[in-house]
């Protein structure tokens, strides 16, 4: 983490160095002011509906007066600053922002500090978007002892099956699979982790995550020090989703905020975004030859792109169907290929789908070839999941399918006969998370209450339960 | 000088504004819990019979520190008893306070609190994510009127993303409203609103929902009501607002409720229940907790510079009532009307046709001073009243040959027709009316059941027409701005749930089972009004019964003000078809009145009509004065109003002198049935009594309506609902084309040069102006007309110029 934020400082320095002007304890625009404006005024003073006609989306904006005309920055007069005046106005009805708390004493002072040393801006492109340009957020440490039980919406077991990872609040926490003890905790991470999964030698953790509305990220986290070693990208939501491409070097993310986006693992570079859903992606997955990444969203469709490219391949329509026998349109909550290559994706209507991209693309052709589409139309399997609720989470081992939802019973299915091979006991709330490691036989389930239920996939058997809440007693 | 008149105010002012007493409302408080308020409304009786809110002039002072009071707010500061003396223009009143439960926990509540606030910032609105589908992914019931979808939103939805139980002030259901966040919807919260509280301590607490085993409310009531006067310039009044609950428990909600405004341009509410009148004029503050609502009522008065009350006489307790209501706003109403405008005016409201010529003549000479009253009674006898008034009412039952064919349409509108024409006391119309049995081919009134065949439809429409209320929102979730629920919706179903229509044919009969179950509880509903004591009995007569009893809310105001409707082209509550406590009544001693005067008389229409028409209100003219011109909703003068389809049409047959005045045909339709009478197998003659009884041509006398361009365009309803407003009276560009060159016109026009070949100018121009003005022509009009058909180069062109005139004119198209 160190490291990272050392050789962005450096990086800024390098190009825009002139410390003739700004000295060394002058508020830099990019990561001391930008914030403080796209957390508390931004959402307002935004778009075409922007209050007072004044937008602060972006650098060379938010110098552009509003509807009063005044200069929003008056280079090293504060005073004369609109931007400044307004945030200590004694005027409740001048006074931003309007209605709510006043920024805090020090977010002020920066401002105005920053106002008087230039106003300057120390980014690369005045005309890019403030909040593409914020650095990764710094994360408080998480509740020492949990008041409640939060929510588990990710869990991951280790290569050697020995540990689990459970997302927690602004950590993630690192449990022995048999015996449910907790190991260790990996503090400053997001507020929310959604998405976990260990790199191939086990020593670190993709972790996606974020705060809801506001933010995103995916970082790479030592599994052992919690040290957050890269981030790979920053959203403006938060990521639901990571994976590893087979050959781990390709890593891709889903986010709420409608993008997914590929990166190199190797330097945290990103390769491609792709906005082509108008809903959250709620779950990305690689083919197991690298060719495809699938990303299902709560806009009832699967999408496949080219891993390469992030260019659209195909659309997977199969859960919104007009005829039966799943008529209905359902949210798509997660998505996976097996080692065949069939794509399985879940969310609501009673049945995993279980499909095959070139299939689909093939089904999709043009209203010309009706004929031809109808005679390949209806490759997708349904897998039967008997439940009125959504099932929320999806993972694959030893060819089955382990997924679980809203009635909290985790089911595995048979890939290939699309029969339920086991129905395990019921977890005592929702389901959101599922991992499962065929190699020790062990599957686990993170639900709403915030209980973990590790199962054994050879008998059955409950292995161990807990709450992944470090200090909470009920 | 303005030290001078500073005391003399003073001097002056000061008695005037001692209240003779004080009165404090509640009477004693208990607050049971830490967040337990109670809003204290103080209030000054005047000598002179005003009453004033004092509310925020008193001072409250508590005799121990177990309560305090800010802004007439009373909190609990710790356990214990105390008193609070209240003090108020030399008045004292001592209040009695009990505190308890202050150091016991008291989790917010998901049911009674958080959802109230949701509903108090619009969260859970219609156009919001109270709508179906929810906005942005989130839905919400509407006004919260079903929890567990809103828990299970709140809560679970949307992974969980809404609440942050960590760190409460970060959760998004508060980071949005706040704009913390992006919000389509805007900002529809501040931190210093007294919703932010409940949701952050809600959240807090842990987002629970599971407080559906504690007590409902049951009871919302509001202080003061239901109705006050703000004079000027005192024109503020707080409200207090408190919820009874299930348990016989009760709390001061005044700071949950939600407070809406129907006329914005005469009042405004605070978020705590303060209410201040902005002008003159009437309105409603609608007080909405959870599923509950009540009304209070404001007449907002202030002196008008120059304003002198008249003292107009009353010619009937109608007048009465209309001028205390102008008197008390400064409302100064018009003179009467001259006898042309009066006859035309009548004639159209009571029969939709002019006055035919020679009546009009006879009436402008007669010098009797009981000549209008004459004219009322006249025309209330008339055949042309029953038809016309059968007419609108049958726009609202769906009698139309496509929905009743073979016939039946003809039927059930001649049984209309027959109920005006016999005066038949509406309590037994309606009475026939609803429990109608039989074949429809032969029992008219049977044919309702079949003109609404779906139970639905005929719950929605029954209380439409009969109850004045539009209960329709109620089929799927509790009415939005009326306290109709949705089990209220399906006891009026339950009614008429045994009717059983055949599935071919025309047979309407009764099934003795058959029950309405609540679509969500599937408990059996009882139907609506009394109960029965014979469970096998016919359910509609028990309901009939119940409707059409003196005292029922419904019945005779909603009837009275439709007939008012008839005459004034507004209702006293408008529209006629939405009574609800947040539409109040522009004069509602009138319309209480005239209730009960329909009842005490026996449910005779006509009597109210005569009275109505006889008031000095029907008879004031459309001219305004400086004291009445912004007026339109109190009847201080007569509204304008545009003829409608059917009177237009017959009033261009008149003026064109193409249609033959209407109450000619009485004597025709008896020499025809004389004739019939002795050659009764004659079919010419079966013919002609029938096409005299049909009234084929005049499109306000026949039996069902005559579809036509004309009739379309301005608004001549479908007969598809039992709205009235599907009658429209929007001015189109369809319209100004078919009065400039549309078929009927030219038709009608073309025609006119024939008609009045025989004329003499000076005769032409008479017959024109009493045809469609029941006026003489002025001596400058006379001239006019003479000059022009003098001019022309042909007289029946330069006739038919005048006459497309005559009928383009406003006093033409409009009744006045």
């Amino acid at each position: 983490m160190n490291r990272f934020r050392l050789s962005r400082a450096l990086a800024v320095l390098c190009v825009f160095g002139s410390p003739a002007l700004a000295s060394a304890a002058d508020p830099a625009f990019v990561s001391d002011i930008a914030p403080v404006l796209v957390s508390r005024c931004a959402s307002c003073h935004n778009g075409a509906k922007a209050r007072g006609a004044y937008k602060l989306d972006t650098f060379a904006n938010l110098l552009q007066p509003g509807t009063s005309d005044a200069k929003p920055v008056v280079p090293g007069k504060p005073e004369e600053s609109e931007l400044y005046r307004r945030l200590v106005a004694e005027n409740p009805k001048e006074r931003m922002p309007p209605g709510d708390d006043a920024l805090s004493a020090d977010e002020i002072a920066a401002i105005k500090k920053w106002i008087a040393a230039g106003g300057t801006f120390d980014g690369t492109d005045r005309t890019a978007a403030i909040k593409s340009i914020l650095p990764p957020r710094k994360h408080p440490a998480p509740p020492e002892k949990y008041p409640a039980a939060a929510p588990v919406f990710a869990l991951a077991f280790s290569p050697d099956g020995k540990e689990l990872a459970a997302g927690g609040v602004h950590e993630v926490t690192i449990w022995d699979a048999a015996s449910g003890k907790l190991m260790r905790r990996l503090p400053r991470l997001p507020a929310r982790v959604h998405a976990l999964t260990y790199t191939a030698d086990g020593k670190h953790l993709l972790v996606g995550g974020g705060t809801a509305g506001e933010y995103g990220e995916v970082a790479l986290v030592d599994a052992k020090s919690g040290d957050r070693v890269r981030v790979f990208g920053t959203f403006d939501d938060i990521v639901l989703s990571v994976a590893f491409s087979s050959d781990w070097k390709t890593v891709a993310a889903g986010s709420a905020d409608r993008t997914a986006r590929g990166f190199h693992f190797a330097d945290g570079k990103e390769t491609w975004r792709a906005a082509l859903h108008s809903d959250w992606i709620t779950g990305v997955a690689f083919s197991p030859d690298g060719k495809w990444v699938a990303t299902s969203s709560k806009d009832r469709t699967v999408k496949v792109l080219e891993a390469n490219t992030g260019k659209l391949f195909t659309t997977f329509n199969g859960h919104r169907r007009q005829y039966a026998p799943h008529v209905g349109q359902f949210e798509v909550y997660a998505v996976a290929f097996d080692a065949a290559g069939t794509a399985l994706s879940v969310g609501g209507g009673a049945a995993i789908r279980a499909w095959d991209p070139v299939r689909t693309q093939d089904e999709n052709g043009s209203a010309a070839d009706m004929e031809e589409r109808f005679k390949k139309a209806g490759h997708t399997r349904y897998l039967e999941f008997p439940i009125g609720k959504p099932v929320f989470a999806l993972a694959l081992g030893g060819g089955h399918t382990f997924s679980a939802g809203g009635d909290g019973v985790l089911r595995e299915h048979d890939i290939v006969s699309g029969k339920i091979v086991r129905e395990y006991a019921k977890h005592t709330d929702w389901v959101y998370a599922v991992a499962v490691h065929p190699a020790t036989g062990r599957a686990a389930t993170g639900g709403f209450d915030g209980t973990v239920h590790v199962l054994n996939t050879k008998t059955g058997d409950a292995v161990t339960n807990f709450v992944a809440a470090p200090g909470f007693s009920k | 000088m303005t030290i001078f008149t500073l005391l003399l105010g003073a001097t002056f002012a000061a008695p005037a504004d001692a209240p003779s007493r004080i009165e404090v409302y509640p009477t004693k408080v208990t607050l049971g819990s830490a967040r337990a308020t109670t809003q204290f409304v103080v209030t000054g009786h005047f000598a002179n019979g005003e009453t004033r809110d004092l509310t925020r002039d008193v001072t409250f002072t508590p005799s121990a520190a177990v309560v305090e009071v800010r802004d007439g707010v009373a909190f609990p500061k710790k356990d214990g008893k105390a008193e609070i003396t209240i003090v108020a223009g030399g008045h004292t009143i001592k209040v009695p306070v009990e505190v308890s439960g202050q150091s016991e926990s008291d989790p917010m509540r998901f049911r009674t609190e958080t959802l109230a606030v949701l509903t108090k910032q619009g969260c859970n609105s219609g156009s919001c994510h109270g709508s179906p589908d929810g906005k942005g992914g989130f839905r919400l019931s509407l006004f919260g009127y079903d929890p567990l979808i809103d828990a299970e939103s709140i809560v679970r939805g949307g992974l969980n993303r809404r609440v942050d139980a960590f760190n409460p002030a970060d959760s998004l259901m508060l980071k949005k409203p706040l704009m913390r966040v992006a919000h389509v919807g805007g900002k529809r919260l501040n931190k210093s609103d007294a919703g932010y509280r409940v949701l952050l301590d809600w959240i807090a607490a842990g987002a629970k929902t599971d407080d559906d085993k504690q007590p409902a409310c049951v009871k919302l009531t509001v202080y003061p009501g239901p109705n006050r006067v703000l004079r000027s310039p005192h024109w503020a009044q707080q409200l207090s607002v408190i919820a009874k609950f299930a348990d016989g428990t009760t709390r001061d909600v005044t700071a949950l409720a939600t407070y809406e405004i129907s006329h914005k341009e005469v009042l405004s509410v605070s978020d705590a229940g303060l209410v201040a009148g902005i002008k003159r004029g009437q309105g409603a503050v609608s007080v909405r907790y959870l599923n509950h609502l009540e009304s209070v009522h404001f007449t907002v008065i202030e002196e008008v510079e120059g304003f002198v009350w008249n003292n107009p006489t009353d010619a009937n307790f109608i007048d009465k009532h209309v001028h205390a209501k102008l008197n008390q706003l400064r409302v100064l109403p018009s003179d009467t009307c001259d006898d042309a405008t009066f006859l035309r005016r009548v004639h159209l409201d009571l029969t939709g046709l002019l006055p035919p010529v020679a009546k009009a003549k006879a009436f402008l000479t007669n010098t009797l001073s009981d000549k209008r009253a004459k004219v009322i009674d006249e025309l209330l006898v008339s055949e042309e009243f029953a038809r016309y008034w059968a007419m609108r009412t049958a726009d609202l039952m769906r009698v139309n040959p496509k929905t009743l064919p073979d016939g039946r349409a003809e039927l059930l509108a001649d049984w209309l027709i027959a109920g005006y024409r016999d005066n038949v006391p509406f309590d037994k119309a309606v009475t026939d009316l609803l429990t109608a049995s039989g074949d429809a081919a032969k029992v008219p009134a049977a044919n309702y059941f079949l003109a609404f065949p779906v139970l639905e439809d005929l719950a929605e429409t029954t209380a439409q027409l009969f109850m004045g209320s539009r209960v329709n929102c109620a089929k799927c979730h509790n009415h939005p701005f009326e306290n109709w629920t949705q089990e209220d919706y399906y006891r009026i179903a339950a009614v008429f749930t045994r009717v059983k229509k055949a599935a071919k044919g025309t047979m309407v009969s009764l099934t003795s089972t058959g029950e309405t179950r609540h679509p969500t509880s599937d408990k059996t509903l009882t139907p609506f009004g009394d109960a029965a004591t014979d469970p096998k009995a016919d359910r509609r007569i028990a309901f009939a019964k119940w409707l059409t009893k003196p005292g029922n809310p419904f019945f005779a105001r909603v009837e009275v003000n439709r007939m008012w409707f008839g005459l004034f082209g507004r209702g006293i509550v408008h529209p006629v078809d939405d009574f609800r406590s947040s539409n109040p009544p522009a004069i509602p001693e009138l319309l209480d009145a005239l209730a009960l005067e329909f009842e005490r008389s026996g449910f005779d229409r006509k009597h109210v009509l005569r009275l109505m028409c006889n008031s000095r209100t029907y008879q004031r003219s459309t001219a305004t004065n400086k004291f009445n011109e912004d007026d339109d909703t109190l009847f201080s003068h007569y509204p304008i109003r545009r003829l409608t389809a059917e009177q237009m049409q017959d009033a261009i047959g008149y003026a064109t002198g193409s249609l033959a005045p209407a109450s000619e045909l009485a004597a025709e339709l008896a020499k025809a049935e004389k004739e019939l009478a002795v050659a009764p197998t004659d079919k010419t003659k079966q013919a002609a009594v029938k096409r005299l009884k049909d009234r084929p041509a005049y499109a306000t006398q026949r039996l069902t309506p005559e579809q036509s361009a004309f009739l379309k365009a301005f608004g001549q309803p479908k007969r598809e609902s039992p709205c009235a407003c599907e009658r429209g009276d929007e001015p189109t560009v369809d319209q100004a084309l078919q009065l400039l060159n549309g078929p009927l016109v030219t038709g009608r026009v073309s025609s006119s040069a024939d008609a009045f070949a025989k004329l003499t100018d000076a005769e032409l121009t008479e017959r024109l102006w009493l045809a469609a003005f029941a006026r003489l022509p002025s001596e400058a009009e006379r001239k006019k007309v003479s000059n022009h058909l003098k001019r022309a180069a042909t007289r029946p062109d330069a006739v038919r110029d005048l006459v497309w005139a005559v009928i383009n004119t406003r006093e033409f198209l409009l009744q006045h």
